[in-house]
């Protein structure tokens, strides 16, 4: 008896589950078979631009419970309402996941795949289906990867945060903060983010006559910064300053305590990267000085030069490379700024900024103008143009 | 009871029945296609020849977590040998590798009377760390004339034919019949004679194997050694296993083909979900839901029988 | 008061599926009794007292206690018609102290404000304690430290500690030490005395006969026959259990202890476990060696180094000329062992009677690492036809058969793989009379056919009645050794056991 009852359980629950989905939209380019299925009609999915085709669009993020991610599928969720496109989210982190998440995603009929690790092997199968593939955020992981995908027709590009750009800027506002010995710490060298800032801040110290880097640590266990950092505190008597190339995993709260400690909160400044819940609070109470971040945007504008070649008119003549930048924020006004304009209702890129560049509206778009567009992000720049949008 | 008992055993069989056909109806018949078929076969190949494996450890009570960062280290060590020797040596080398890490978790568990499953998560986090070491510079590709291995008709074959081998081993000789009675109770199968370390440590060995094959056809089919090689098989070989029905202590209950289900029913979960467009957070839930289902519905009611 | 009836069962019936556990059964028991029950398994005994005590409700029928309808849903409820019930099994709770073992459930009395009292509940457990004649327990050690016996008294404590009218004891003293088992026989008495009334289910019939001032009788669900104290006759109460006379004799006939002569397995300064220390002994072909003792004497410890289960700290293990030294030394050598713990060491409960059976032959069942299922079901099923195996099919699990039937797959499984040598640690623990006959008769038919066989028990009339010879262990050294004797009785032995 509590078998059958048990039976009669899986088939409804896992049939209410699967039926009480969200973000599954209509099918329409599906056969037009009598026995649909209701799938919650996403009311946001009848969308105001009817007249731009459906564009079926597979995203592929590491997890999503995390910040980051919510905040990509957020934004995307918001274009998918003014695009009229259907997104499929998905998850994958080793290297047989994401091929298997390809293959599932082409199976069920994307036209535009976005990843954040791609491999050969995924462009293969993308290509055979005739499937667009792109990859956001990160560099592709090696360079003879990036010429072999080249060497595809239907790999569109990548977008990246220019690190090596962030690493310049922290030293320079260290700089105009006041810091002159400095040390650098990081995770060990492999990572192309970290080790791009690495060379940005070494390059922009250099520049300076008067500015210095008194002590180096790298070290793939974060939670050894801080003692770290003690080390230096008790050899250097004028060390006042710390670029933490990335400060999410322990790493800024490592280096942060051992500050308390050593009771050097606000004598020694501090920049690091990544924007995290207790950033504003570390800011705030003058134990974090400059702090970058906020480039969840990234995804979103790829997209914009993705759809312009899925929808047939390229912005490029092959793959292209889609440049992002860090916002800094150092004062409590930034932040205040930030939560309002960059994590506040209206996203940092409105739909009807975007329209202008894409060829459906504007078919005069070009990529360049785009890129230069993009490459003024920054706190001011959307506080200005957005003011008077936002309360 | 017997009926019940039939009822039990073949509920993981219905389940992944239930689950194909709701997948196809809701996808309106996409999901029956030939190539989404084979989409499946791929994803279900990796996962259930390592279910064959592991379904040798956990009949006899244990469990092996060191199989995720085995299967990349196997991986890298593939990819490295390629470069000086045909596949048939670097897969000769790797086995070589599958059957060390075997008698290494068991023995340290041996010798140092921890049980088994811990060592084996110590093992898997070496093994990440030297992957991790060994890919930090670059990822290790294979020639492209390895790639050929990543073949449907291949894997059918294999797949048949490691099957064919697991059944035998498990249903018809004293190895799989010592693992059970293992599992059932350790105390009773030493004193009836079972060499219940020697048993034991032929497991994770078997395990180390079957991984290592695992290994090479997840090489094939990606192309490189990533650092992320292998990542998260422990834990897909694991719920692939209870979700065919496995018991998760082992003993008499334990079967072969829950591997061949299980896998396959993996493969159907995570590829019928995604072709469902079903939100992520929810996917989660659902994978979570179902697996609670069978593990109840397949439990014995053990202890808190007071009245035979 | 004494003549007042405290419980009434009338027709009391209980269906397990098809299964009939119950008809129609009567019981009452006056106050200031102490109530023996008695059956074969399968008669309807724990049933019955697990109706009274709350665990199961039944089908049909109606209970009264001191004139008050009695139905409980659960034991708690039960409790509050102040019945408290010992089972065989662990009854206590691992992972808490003794004292919350004690009062598990209750521990309102102790709260005030919603925060519980801790003191107040050591000192009413210590209290509990004392009164049942305990005082080496602490209230607040953890209950995983205490052993099995301790674990025992104190649930003995919890269930005298609400001061109950009736007291079930449900087969618990098979498990208990002589110590254990008087705590709980002057509970009985003095419950008696104050006018309560004890009812007490055991298969042991001298331990009934001695403490109980009247017994009733169960066979195949129904109540056959109280009887009262005079009326208490061992012979009468196996022929009204099991519904016939029983034909010949309980243990062996004859006195003729003659053996083969040759030494089959010896032991020589062997010291092993906690207390044996350079024991010695020979087990002669054809012969049954009796190994007698209270149970911490390390008379166990005989019967695991004979095996070769328990390493030894000094001497050896020799059958004929080859050295035992592990469980696949002693099983190429023809030796079998049926441990004590049935149930955690004899048969894996949760697999079928067919692979318990076959688990010691599949050596010898495999043709060139094929074993096929037909050699073993034809194995499994001969196994069950030598000893009568009472099941529906050789593929039920072990776990579904009475005790009785367990012992006898455990027996099965060395018989079918050709031992020659059987080492038998207490073979007829808490099994019912029927079994116990064909049991008793199946080891003296197997030293007619030339095996030897090792009986270690505690039960004295057992070993008096089946060995060829006896040896005696006290504190952890041969006491003396018996030879068989008509005129050998138990006081002879227990000099020599204390």
């Amino acid at each position: 008896m509590k078998k059958i009852i048990t039976l009669l359980l899986v088939c409804c629950m896992t049939t209410c589950a699967l039926f009480g989905c969200g973000s599954a939209g209509t099918n329409e380019a599906d056969v037009a078979d009598e026995n649909t299925v209701e799938t919650d009609i996403n009311e946001e999915n009848v969308s105001e631009n009817a007249e731009l085709p459906l564009i079926k669009v597979g995203f592929v993020c590491w997890g999503y419970s995390d910040l980051l991610s919510n905040q990509y599928k957020n934004y995307f969720d918001y274009l998918a309402e003014n695009m009229n496109l259907e997104i499929t989210y998905a998850t994958a982190y080793s290297s047989e996941e994401h091929i298997e998440t390809t293959e599932n995603l082409i199976s069920k009929g994307v036209d535009v795949i976005l990843d954040y690790d791609c491999y050969d092997k995924m462009m293969q199968l993308c290509e055979a289906k005739g499937v667009y593939l792109a990859q956001y955020t990160l560099d592709i992981s090696s360079p003879e990867l990036k010429q072999q995908l080249e060497t595809y027709s239907h790999w569109l590009g990548y977008s990246v945060c220019d690190d090596y750009e962030t690493g310049c800027r922290l030293a320079e506002l260290m700089y105009e903060q006041g810091c002159r010995n400095i040390a650098t710490i990081a995770i060990a060298p492999g990572s192309s983010a970290a080790d791009q800032r690495w060379n940005g801040v070494v390059d922009t110290v250099a520049k300076y006559e008067d500015m210095n880097i008194i002590a180096e640590y790298r070290n793939d266990d974060t939670g050894e910064f801080g003692a770290a950092v003690q080390n230096m505190i008790s050899i250097y008597s004028d060390f006042d300053g710390i670029i933490l190339m990335g400060g999410s995993d322990g790493a800024s709260d490592s280096v942060l305590q051992a500050l308390e400690i050593e009771n050097k909160i606000g004598e020694i400044k501090l920049a690091t990267v990544d924007i995290e819940e207790t950033s504003r609070e570390d800011v705030e109470r003058g134990a974090l000085h400059v702090i970058a971040g906020g480039q969840y945007p990234d995804p979103v504008m790829l997209f914009i030069p993705v759809y312009n070649a899925v929808t047939g008119s390229p912005m490029t003549d092959g793959p292209f490379t889609l440049y992002g930048k860090n916002l800094f924020l150092e004062t409590e006004e930034d932040f205040e700024n930030y939560a309002k304009y960059i994590e506040g209702d209206v996203f940092p890129y409105t739909f009807d900024e975007l329209k202008e560049y894409l060829r459906v509206y504007n078919p005069d778009a070009t990529f360049e103008d785009f890129a230069e567009f993009y490459a003024k992000y920054d706190i001011e720049e959307v506080v200005q143009r957005h003011a008077g949008m936002v309360e | 009871m017997k009926k019940g008992q039939s009822l039990h055993k073949g509920l993981p069989l219905v389940c992944m029945i239930f689950l194909f056909l709701c997948f196809t109806v809701i996808t309106g018949g996409r999901f029956l296609s030939g190539n989404n078929m084979e989409v499946l076969l791929n994803q279900a190949f990796g996962v259930l020849v390592a279910s064959i494996g592991a379904t040798f450890v956990y009949a006899h009570g244990g469990m092996d977590l060191s199989i995720a960062g085995l299967s990349g280290f196997c991986m890298c060590m593939i990819a490295y040998c390629l470069n000086y020797v045909n596949w048939f040596w670097a897969l000769l080398a790797a086995l070589a590798v599958g059957v060390v890490s075997g008698i290494l978790t068991s023995g340290i568990s041996i010798a140092m009377n921890i049980p088994a499953f811990i060592v084996s998560i110590c093992m898997g986090n070496i093994w990440r760390g030297i992957v991790l070491t060994i890919t930090s510079s670059s990822w290790m590709e294979v020639p492209a004339s390895f790639l050929k291995f990543d073949n449907w008709i291949i894997k059918i074959i294999t797949m048949i034919v490691l099957i064919i081998t697991g059944f035998y081993i498990f249903d018809f000789t004293r190895i799989g019949k010592d693992m059970k009675a293992i599992g059932g109770s350790a105390e009773v199968a030493r004193l009836s004679g079972v060499r219940v370390t020697l048993e034991m440590l032929l497991a994770y060995v078997i395990m180390g194997i079957f991984t290592t094959i695992t290994a090479f056809f997840t090489l094939a089919r990606v192309g490189v050694a990533s650092s992320t090689a292998g990542s998260g098989l422990d834990m897909d070989v694991l719920i692939a296993l209870l979700l065919g029905g496995l018991p998760l202590t082992g003993g008499a209950g334990s079967r072969m083909i829950c591997a061949v289900v299980g896998a396959f029913s993996l493969a159907i979960l995570g590829n019928g979900l995604i072709l469902c467009g079903v939100d992520p957070k929810v996917v989660d839930g659902i994978k979570g839901a179902v697996l609670l289902i069978v593990v109840f519905a397949t439990m014995k009611k053990k202890e808190g029988q007071i009245i035979t | 008061m004494k003549n007042e009836i405290l419980l009434v069962c009338k027709k009391i019936s209980k269906n397990f599926g098809s299964t009939c556990a119950l008809k129609e059964a009567d019981l009452e028991i006056p106050c200031g009794d102490i109530r023996g029950l008695i059956g074969e398994n399968g008669s309807g005994k724990s049933t019955l007292s697990s109706i009274i005590s709350g665990v199961q409700m039944a089908d049909s029928g109606e209970m009264w206690i001191k004139g008050e309808v009695h139905h409980p849903r659960s034991m708690l409820e039960a409790q509050k018609h102040k019945i408290s019930m010992i089972v065989q099994e662990t009854g206590t709770i691992p992972g808490i102290t003794v004292a919350a073992n004690i009062f598990i459930g209750q521990e309102k009395m102790f709260s005030s404000r919603g925060i519980l009292r801790i003191r107040k509940m050591m000192d009413a457990a210590r209290r509990a304690l004392e009164n049942i004649g305990v005082t080496d327990i602490a209230p607040d050690c953890p209950i995983d430290a205490l052993n099995f016996e301790n674990r025992k008294i104190v649930e003995i404590a919890r269930a005298m500690a609400g001061d109950p009218d009736l007291l079930i004891v449900d087969e618990t003293t098979t498990a208990l030490s002589q110590r254990g088992r008087q705590i709980l026989y002057n509970i009985m008495e003095k419950m008696a005395d104050d006018g309560k009334s004890v009812l007490f289910i055991s298969h042991d019939m001298e331990e009934l006969m001695q403490v109980c001032r009247s017994i009733t009788v169960l066979r195949d669900g129904v109540m056959v026959k109280n009887l009262c104290q005079e009326e208490m006759e061992i012979e009468r109460i196996k022929t009204l259990m099991v519904g016939r006379e029983l034909s010949g004799n309980y243990y062996r006939a004859d006195y003729d202890s003659s053996h083969k002569g040759k030494v089959v397995l010896s032991g020589r300064h062997v010291t092993c476990g906690d207390i044996l220390e350079n024991f010695d002994f020979d087990l002669h072909g054809g012969e049954i060696l009796g190994i007698g003792g209270l149970t911490d004497s390390g008379m166990h410890d005989v019967g695991r180094a004979a095996f070769g289960a328990s390493k030894l700290l000094t001497g050896e293990i020799r059958a004929g000329n080859k050295l035992i030294k592990n469980a696949s030394d002693a099983i190429a050598a023809k030796i079998g062992y049926v441990p004590k713990n049935r149930d955690t060491e004899s048969v894996i409960l949760d697999d079928s009677i067919l692979n318990n059976i076959v688990l010691p032959a599949l050596k010898i069942l495999s043709n060139k690492s094929y074993i096929s299922p037909v050699k073993e079901s034809d194995l499994a099923k001969e196994g069950v036809d030598a000893l009568s195996i009472k099941c529906r099919e050789a593929t039920q699990d072990v776990r579904d058969l009475s005790g009785g039937n367990r012992q006898k797959v455990a027996v099965a499984k060395w018989i079918m793989n050709g031992t020659e040598i059987f080492i038998m640690d207490c073979p007829t623990r808490g099994i019912d009379i029927s079994v116990k006959a064909y049991l008793y008769q199946l080891i003296y038919r197997l030293k007619t056919e030339g095996k030897s066989i090792m009986m270690i028990s505690e039960e004295m009339t057992e070993l008096i009645g089946m060995c060829d010879r006896i040896l005696i262990v006290k504190d952890g050294r041969l006491s003396h050794e018996f030879e068989r004797s008509e005129t050998l009785s138990e006081n002879d032995i227990i000099q020599y056991m204390i």
